[in-house]
């Protein structure tokens, strides 16, 4: 049941409004404060406000203007969208909280706040988009908005690694409105309000030629291997732009644009028959192996995590391109459970920094008396990417792997559990240095983060476990991801 | 698998498994309080599920098996109490109550209390979840929990030693639990499924089978202490306190044990059924051979390793390894016999809670040892009968029932898997099976011997050291501990049919397994003269053994490092860090060529823009000076970094010279030598810019008359024959600076300094005269630029005319003159401090001054052109106008 209501454009417009407030207003820091967390509530509240609706099957539409007839800005809040959208807007409260904490003292408070606000704006913009062009809109908006962001620090390093950002993300985003451009001319329509607008008669090469455009920009975003350059670097940016990055908008615009592909734009039966997701899930599959190896011996805490997000984002990307609707169902709560985790472990890395200083592993040694909570949470978050039950990732293994397993590629079993194991071998150390390797002979006292540093890594454990242990509760997001993959698999 | 009729629903299992989880979380809050009433309440939560797993019994003999559920995680958490689980939850909770008791007083003389009790309570809930799972999600959370936390208690101490064993512990921990995952997916796959029943045949090939089979086991053999992974027990049980290796070795290996004994006669077996034909068997009896095998393999070798141990809890541990092998035996000859496996289920599984009870005792009577004495090594302790009595008796009970001493709980297991055994070569008369009956003959008189020299090296014997007045017997807390365990072992060794009856019969019955066979024993076996002798045969063995061991020194022999599985286990997890390294590696070397790549592109595309930039630019100035010509321009350049060299140089020149003429003069205090050495270098610098300058205005003027064309090829010898004049600079440098530090006021004579320099340098002459020298043919006019020059009012002229007097002038001219000064300070820099440029890339500095100049040159090119389009806009207007 589709329904036209104002909600759908409603949400993204709080954040712009609120990033324009920040802009025009924003030089008192209690006004400021005060525009970002009503914001950040009052959308929470209003896509939350969809989500019943939305749990029964009601689709909300909201068509702004047809710049040509067919082709124009056009919202559209299906159970996909709205499971990213919640994602999100949830993770914006918390975030904002955090970086209100984290930012105190900084200079440029008010740019980074506005674009802060503008992010997110264009993220849920970017979730209920309808059609390819409108998702395109928003997603080159996102690149440019995040920029301001990396380079907040206006270090060399910092302006290098922007450069490096924009260079990545702009040209893959060519490869984006390449593909459009063929997907329209080919079929006349860009709406992504369909399981599948593409037919296996287009012929192969364009389907191909489609395929690698559409996919292969979206992975620029994703960090799909080798198209990964610019995340690590982009670690230069403070650390809740590094979160926001990580965990809410920019890499899960990519790996959501994947999805889309793969589901609204060639459908599954369409990948099926024609087979190009094969391909993508050995590359998702090597992503995930290679970039654990290589986050190992990384020392810089950030990079390291830099490196998990890029094996966790394929996740998504090998649960989409296996084709099933387990594996699907997979793809789209990690989406959720990769987010909250990886949050959390940014605030953490965050927390450490500012409160002591420390930005390497290997100084690690004993945090975990100076700050037990903090370190609590990134152990919750750690034991999340291993894999164990209770918590958040455990629900994603088990389904990519159920969906592996109905597929017949059991090699990606074997890809899991190496995977799992390595995410031990890289996050372990890190729990073991800091509870139980205080140095000898210091007395260390318990000296945690300042509250809303703490408060906010809290929330963001204390989700990962509510994610993990709370999957079969109706109104829980994961009801959303199975009837978008109902959606998707015409259940 | 089972109708849904024979299952009855009851929250007991649910609440067992919530409570001790629920009352860990009091234990932190309770103990920041007060001790003694944390460790009251520890106590009574102990005892409370222990009396929940009590109340198992009635609720179970009327419903013979019971189901419970707690809404979290996919789906649901089902917990299915049959009467096997039922087993292991009592002997869990028996043995945690003892142990728990027995820790009030071990742990006063350790720290970290509350964390200890808080673990223990978390893992007693672990275990029950693992025991009374109803699936295979439900037992694997409970077991990573209980694998994950338990880790707390490998490394209480937080020794050296314990920390390596933590982290070892951890490791094989977080594999077993990977393999273990792996392997419950395959069953998903195979039996679409999590329940903990059959798995349907004609699902999934053979080889599939097997490598769930193989991951399954190797997942819970991890925990079990099997070969060859039982590496990290020896090193885990005997660093944590002696309660907490009670427990790790009396109970938490048993999850292991617990589940491949499901997986062996519960997961891999046809449909439960009252008949089924025994060709459906023949998979089960395949993997229960294996299991068989590797249990063989697993008492041998850990019984032979105990052997050779100091540590008592060492030993302990490494008969632990050599007890699973027992039960591995049990379970494997059950799954070997199918149908009629009903003794070694019974063997294997009454085995278990067996070790439970002496093991627990065993590590809680070696931990009052060392409560009291503080000495582990048995080696060095002895006859302390006479100072712990009661606990002498106790651990000979213990004793006595893991070497199985008839009337005593392991004869009735011992004896149950032997039975097992030997019927198992009954059955096709495997040779193999002929020789695994020996070796587990020669293993129980293995374990008598160890026995025998654990009581004898620790309570017997004559004392190795004068014990103090602390050595006595152990606190009443303690004694009760192992009383119970001991009165446990005696009840079932003299009645174990209270719990071949009550437990097993029915246990066999719910899976459809020949329970008869039990009643046969009871009625026949159990006592009988063969058993008997069995055991005077193994500890015959033993006693010999023991005897040669301990003339010819064999208990201190040692095989070398690279002979045990732990040493390869390393050699493995170095070379897959090294794996990582190279990867490392190979992806920096990877960046490295992508970074290298894209900046050449980058670099090739700057210098195709430069080189049209220069294009442009030539252009500009040629349309609008139409001088210098680029060749010339670029000379310029090259002369204005030569000069600005050779100035450099002078100055450094000039205070070199400084320095030496500061040695060669005597007794000057350092305060003053710096202060000298400052003056030089600021007067060096004044005067070598405006040399500088001079020359430069000489190079400008005759690239402006052209010169220059035949000058730039003398230039670089004028350079080097004007560097004479450096010396005079400094000599004049160095005599000024001390003048100037009296207080003088010198700024006229080095004015007049400079300027006597510069007429006797005469650098256009020079350059005149070297370009004569190559090209007689070109005397060219002097230029205008030079008067304009002189006529300029440098610094020094208008401070001459300050000091005339000529005050109108001065007056109508002031701002005019000042900035005329700004403009020549700035363009000269000579009031800057050239020792800060210095420092800095001196390239950098010359290239930002032209680019400066250049930028202003092209600033004006622009404002001309503006102008030009201006004129022409107002023009056309004016234009229009008229028309």
């Amino acid at each position: 049941m589709e329904v036209t209501d104002i909600r759908v454009i409603l949400a993204p417009a709080i954040s712009l409004l609120c990033a324009a407030l920040v802009f025009v207003a924003g030089s008192n820091k209690h006004w400021r404060r005060f525009w970002m967390l009503s914001a950040a509530t009052l959308k929470l509240g209003v896509v939350m406000s969809m989500l019943p609706g939305s749990l029964q099957g009601t689709v909300y539409t909201w068509d702004m203007i047809d710049f040509t007839p067919g082709i124009g800005l056009a919202f559209r809040a299906d159970a996909l969208g709205m499971f990213f959208a919640a994602v999100s807007s949830t993770l914006w409260v918390i975030t904002t909280i955090y970086a209100i904490g984290y930012m105190t003292g900084d200079e440029h408070r008010v740019r980074f706040f506005g674009f802060f606000a503008l992010c997110v704006s264009t993220t849920v913009g970017l979730a209920f988009a309808e059609n390819l062009l409108t998702f395109f809109l928003f997603y080159e908006m996102l690149t440019i908005c995040t920029y301001p962001l990396v380079i907040h620090d206006e270090t060399p390093d910092a302006l290098k690694a922007g450069r490096k950002y924009l260079t990545y993300t702009l040209i893959g985003g060519a490869f984006i409105m390449v593909g459009s451009v063929i997907v329209y001319d080919a079929t006349g329509t860009l709406s992504l309000g369909h399981p599948g607008i593409l037919s296996a008669e287009l012929g192969t090469r364009t389907l191909l030629l489609i395929f690698v455009s559409l996919v292969g920009g979206f992975a620029v975003k994703a960090a799909v291997m080798p198209l990964h350059g610019w995340l690590p670097s982009a670690m230069v940016a403070p650390t809740p732009v590094s979160a926001l990055l990580h965990a809410v908008a920019v890499v899960k615009a990519g790996a959501f644009g994947i999805l889309r592909t793969i589901y609204n734009v060639f459908g599954v039966d369409l990948l099926e028959e024609i087979g190009f997701a094969v391909p993508l899930m050995w590359i998702a599959a090597f992503t995930i192996l290679a970039a654990s190896l290589v986050a190992i011996f990384q020392d810089n805490i950030k990079r390291r995590l830099a490196f998990s997000t890029i094996s966790q984002l394929s996740y998504i990307v090998l649960g989409a391109a296996l084709l099933t609707p387990f594996a699907a169902t997979a793809a789209i709560v990690h989406i959720a459970n990769q987010a909250f985790a990886k949050i959390t472990m940014f605030f953490v890395a965050g927390a450490i920094q500012r409160t002591t200083g420390k930005t390497n592993v290997h100084e690690l040694a004993g945090i975990g008396y100076r700050m037990p909570w903090t370190m609590g949470a990134f152990t919750v978050a750690a034991l999340s990417f291993i894999g164990m039950p209770l918590f958040a990732g455990f629900i994603t293994k088990w389904y990519l792997s159920l969906g592996a397993l109905e597929s017949g590629e059991y090699w990606v079993l074997a890809v899991m559990i190496a995977s799992a194991m390595l995410n031990a071998a890289y996050f372990l150390p890190i729990v073991y240095l800091a509870f139980f390797k205080a140095p000898p002979g210091t007395k260390l006292r318990v000296a945690e983060a300042r509250p809303t540093l703490l408060i906010s890594t809290l929330v963001a454990a204390a989700y990962v476990i509510v994610l993990g242990t709370t999957a079969e509760v109706p109104g829980m997001p994961f009801s959303l991801a199975q009837a978008a993959v109902h959606f998707v698999f015409g259940m | 698998m089972h109708e849904a009729a024979d299952i009855a629903y009851h929250p007991l299992p649910a609440l067992l498994v919530l409570w001790p989880l629920l009352c860990a979380l009091a234990v932190r809050p309770l103990g920041k309080w007060r001790e003694d009433v944390r460790n009251g309440f520890v106590l009574f939560a102990t005892g409370v599920t222990l009396l929940g797993a009590a109340a198992l019994i009635p609720v179970l003999s009327a419903e013979h098996k019971i189901t419970a559920e707690i809404p979290v995680l996919i789906g649901k958490l089902h917990f299915v109490v049959d009467p096997f689980g039922m087993l292991f939850a009592l002997f869990t909770t028996f043995v945690w109550f003892a142990a728990t008791l027995h820790a009030l007083d071990y742990m006063q003389h350790e720290t970290n209390r509350d964390r200890f009790y808080t673990t223990s309570l978390v893992v007693l809930g672990a275990m029950l979840g693992v025991v009374l799972a109803g699936d295979l999600i439900t037992l694997y959370l409970f077991f990573e929990v209980l694998g994950l936390v338990a880790f707390l208690f490998v490394i209480h101490t937080e020794t050296d030693e314990a920390k390596r064993a933590s982290v070892k512990y951890l490791w094989m921990t977080v594999l077993g639990g990977f393999s273990l995952v792996g392997g419950i997916f395959l069953t998903y796959a195979l039996g679409h499924t999590g329940a903990i029943g059959p798995i349907p045949l004609e699902g999934g090939t053979e080889t599939l089978r097997w490598v769930t089979f193989g991951l399954l086991v190797l997942g819970f053999g991890v925990k079990a202490g099997m070969l060859p992974v039982h590496v990290w027990l020896p090193d885990a049980h005997p660093v944590a306190p002696s309660p907490a290796s009670a427990l790790l070795s009396g109970v938490m290996i048993k999850a292991g044990a617990y589940g491949i004994f499901r997986t062996v006669t519960a997961l891999f077996r046809p449909e439960v059924v009252e008949e089924v034909s025994e060709e459906l068997w023949h998979m089960t009896s395949d993997f229960g051979l294996v299991v068989l095998w590797i249990g063989i393999a697993t008492m041998s070798i850990g019984v032979t390793l105990a052997l050779g141990q100091h540590n008592a809890k060492r030993m302990l541990a490494y008969h632990s390894v050599s007890q699973m092998g027992f039960i591995l035996v049990g379970i494997g000859a059950a799954g070997y016999l199918g149908s009629h496996g009903a003794m070694g289920v019974a063997g294997g599984l009454l085995h278990v809670v067996n070790h439970a009870l002496f093991k627990g005792a065993l590590f809680l009577g070696i931990g009052a040892v060392a409560f009291r004495t503080g000495e582990l090594n048995m080696y060095k302790l002895g006859g302390l009968w006479r100072k712990m009595p009661w606990t002498f008796v106790f651990m000979l009970i213990a004793a006595a029932g893991i070497t199985g001493v008839p009337l005593l709980n392991g004869f009735v297991s011992k004896c149950l898997i032997h039975h097992a055994l030997v019927e198992a070569y009954e059955v096709r008369h495997l040779m193999s099976l002929d020789i695994a009956e020996k070796i587990y003959v020669l293993t129980c008189g293995g374990t008598a011997c160890s026995f025998i020299k654990l009581i004898g090296l620790v309570f017997l014997g004559k004392p190795k050291t004068e014990y103090g007045p602390e050595v006595r017997e152990a606190p009443p807390r303690m004694l009760t501990a192992l009383g119970l365990l001991s009165a446990a072992m005696l009840v079932i060794g003299i009645r174990p049919h209270i719990v071949l009856r009550g437990v097993f019969a029915p246990g066999l019955h719910e899976w459809a397994l020949h329970s008869d066979l039990l009643e046969y024993y009871l009625e026949h076996y159990f006592l009988s003269p063969a058993d008997l002798m069995s055991v005077v045969v193994a500890f015959a063995i033993g006693a010999t053994v023991f005897v040669v061991g301990m003339r010819f020194g064999l208990f201190h022999l040692h095989a070398p490092r690279w002979f045990g599985v732990d040493y390869w286990y390393g050699v493995l997890a170095r070379t897959f860090l090294r794996v990582c390294e190279w990867v490392g590696g190979w992806y920096e070397r990877y960046l490295r060529f992508a970074s290298r790549s894209l900046r050449s592109i980058r670099l090739g595309y700057r210098s195709m823009y430069a080189r049209v930039e220069r294009g442009w630019r030539r252009t500009v100035i040629t349309i609008t000076t139409g001088a210098p010509g680029p060749r010339n321009q670029h000379f310029i350049q090259n002369a204005y970094i030569a000069l600005e060299r050779e100035r450099q140089a002078t100055v450094r020149y000039a205070v070199t010279r400084a320095h030496e003429w500061l040695r060669a003069t005597p007794d000057t205090e350092p305060a003053r030598s710096t202060a000298t050495v400052d003056a030089v270098r600021d007067i060096a610098s004044y005067m070598a810019t405006r040399q500088m300058n001079q020359r430069m205005n000489v190079l400008t003027d005759m690239v402006r008359t052209g010169e220059i064309e035949a000058a730039r090829h003398s230039f670089d010898d004028v350079l080097a024959e004007v560097r004479l004049f450096r010396d005079g600079v400094a000599h004049t440098a160095i005599e000024l600076a001390q003048r100037r530090m009296t207080g003088e006021d010198v700024i006229r004579e080095i004015s007049a300094e400079v300027n006597r320099i510069s007429s006797e340098e005469r650098f256009d002459r020079r350059l005149r005269a070297a370009t004569a020298r190559i090209h007689p043919a070109i005397p060219r006019v002097q230029s205008i630029g030079a008067s304009a020059r002189d006529a300029m009012p440098t610094p020094a002229l208008v401070t001459e005319w300050r000091v005339r007097g000529l005050g109108r002038f001065e007056r109508a001219s002031r701002w005019l003159v000042e900035i005329v000064r700004l403009v020549v300070e700035v363009t000269t820099q000579e009031r800057s401090n050239w020792m800060l440029s210095d420092r800095l890339d001196q390239e950098t500095i010359i290239e930002m001054r032209r680019n400066i100049q250049r930028y202003a040159r092209d600033m004006s090119f622009n404002m001309a052109m503006i102008l030009v389009v201006l004129v022409v806009f107002v023009l056309s207007i004016a234009a229009g106008i008229e028309r």
